[in-house]
């Protein structure tokens, strides 16, 4: 199906909360409410004509002034490709686990959570994933992180 | 002959006293001497790579380079390890796993630190928040090879200078 379509349907959907994001030619991208992000993704699943049934890709972005998180979708039968991303505040970012729809999401979101600090709600095993299990130096992927033996590369004149 | 055997091998480059009679002989050396000889010269390491640099140290093992024409040979157990080749990216993850395979290789152990990462953290020195800036954080090292990753010979190099390290040892420098 062609971005146009795939942009139609959706935003006949979800109207005002979902927002065109140009990001390349062969994925439309969307920029979607926090809110309402289980739905539109149970949404995508579902839909006989999207059917987006392969979590690809999950991505945590800092902003600088705020999170983001990314999911990539594809679906088999269609032959299709998405993209949405949903901005998240600085302080106290949640967002509702995505777990239950795609099960790829579990060990994503495990390592999203762990390295950002961006915490996702009702996940079904909130546990770390990559770091030490005595690691007590906060969120490694933000900027603004500093950890004790942490070397910033110094800045070329 | 006679002559010949004696000059060959272990006897030429250890202190000997020698003295033949018909029949044999007495042969005469330090206990320095006749422990280090055989423990310089069968150094098994424990099989540890972590990242690229176990590539060279698989091919320094191969045929080309032929690890074993100096005793070296491999071996999956620390138990059995008198050598520790660390080659690779040390992680703090990883870091408390190679405390505890150390301590488990049985006294004398010598260790070589193979590769920029394994020194100092390498190329992730700056920027990281994983990479343990130098196995020396965690345990002693007798040999440093830098290189990224150093070339088999490079390996090879270092292999010598612990054997020589080795061959100069005395026992009543130990603790």
């Amino acid at each position: 199906m062609d971005s146009e379509k795939i942009k139609k349907i959706l935003l006949e959907k979800f109207p005002e909360k979902i927002e065109e994001k140009e990001v390349c030619d062969f994925s439309p991208a969307f920029d979607v409410d926090k809110d309402i992000i289980l739905e539109v993704c149970r949404f995508l699943k579902e839909s006989q004509e999207l059917s987006y049934n392969l979590l690809s890709c999950m991505v945590g972005v800092d902003r600088g002034d705020g999170f983001e998180v990314i999911y990539c979708l594809f679906s088999f039968s269609q032959k299709h490709k998405l993209t949405l991303k949903v901005p998240l505040p600085k302080d106290n970012p949640e967002i509702e686990s995505v777990t239950p729809i795609w099960n790829a999401a579990n060990w994503h979101e495990r390592e999203i959570a762990e390295l950002f600090g961006i915490k996702f709600l009702n996940h079904p095993d909130p546990r770390g994933i990559l770091l030490p299990e005595d690691w007590d130096e906060g969120y490694p992927m933000r900027k603004d992180w500093e950890g004790k033996d942490f070397v910033r590369l110094p800045e070329k004149k | 002959m006679e002559k010949r055997s004696l000059e060959m091998g272990a006897i030429k480059k250890l202190p000997v006293f020698f003295e033949k009679f018909p029949g044999g002989g007495i042969l005469a050396t330090t206990l320095d001497g006749a422990l280090n000889y055989p423990r310089a010269c069968s150094m098994w390491y424990l099989l540890f790579g972590l990242a690229c640099c176990a590539v060279e140290l698989m091919c320094t093992g191969a045929s080309r380079y032929d690890f074993d024409r100096f005793g070296m040979i491999f071996r999956a157990s620390p138990r059995q390890a008198d050598l520790m080749i660390v080659a690779g990216t040390l992680t703090k993850k990883m870091a408390p796993r190679v405390k505890r395979l150390y301590d488990q290789m049985p006294e004398p152990k010598y260790v070589i630190a193979m590769g920029g990462c394994t020194i100092s953290g390498g190329p992730f020195y700056y920027d990281s928040y994983s990479v343990c800036k130098g196995i020396d954080h965690i345990i002693p090292v007798d040999v440093y090879i830098p290189g990224c990753p150093p070339r088999p010979e490079s390996l090879l190099e270092g292999c010598i200078k612990l054997q020589e390290k080795i061959k100069k040892q005395k026992l009543a420098e130990w603790n």
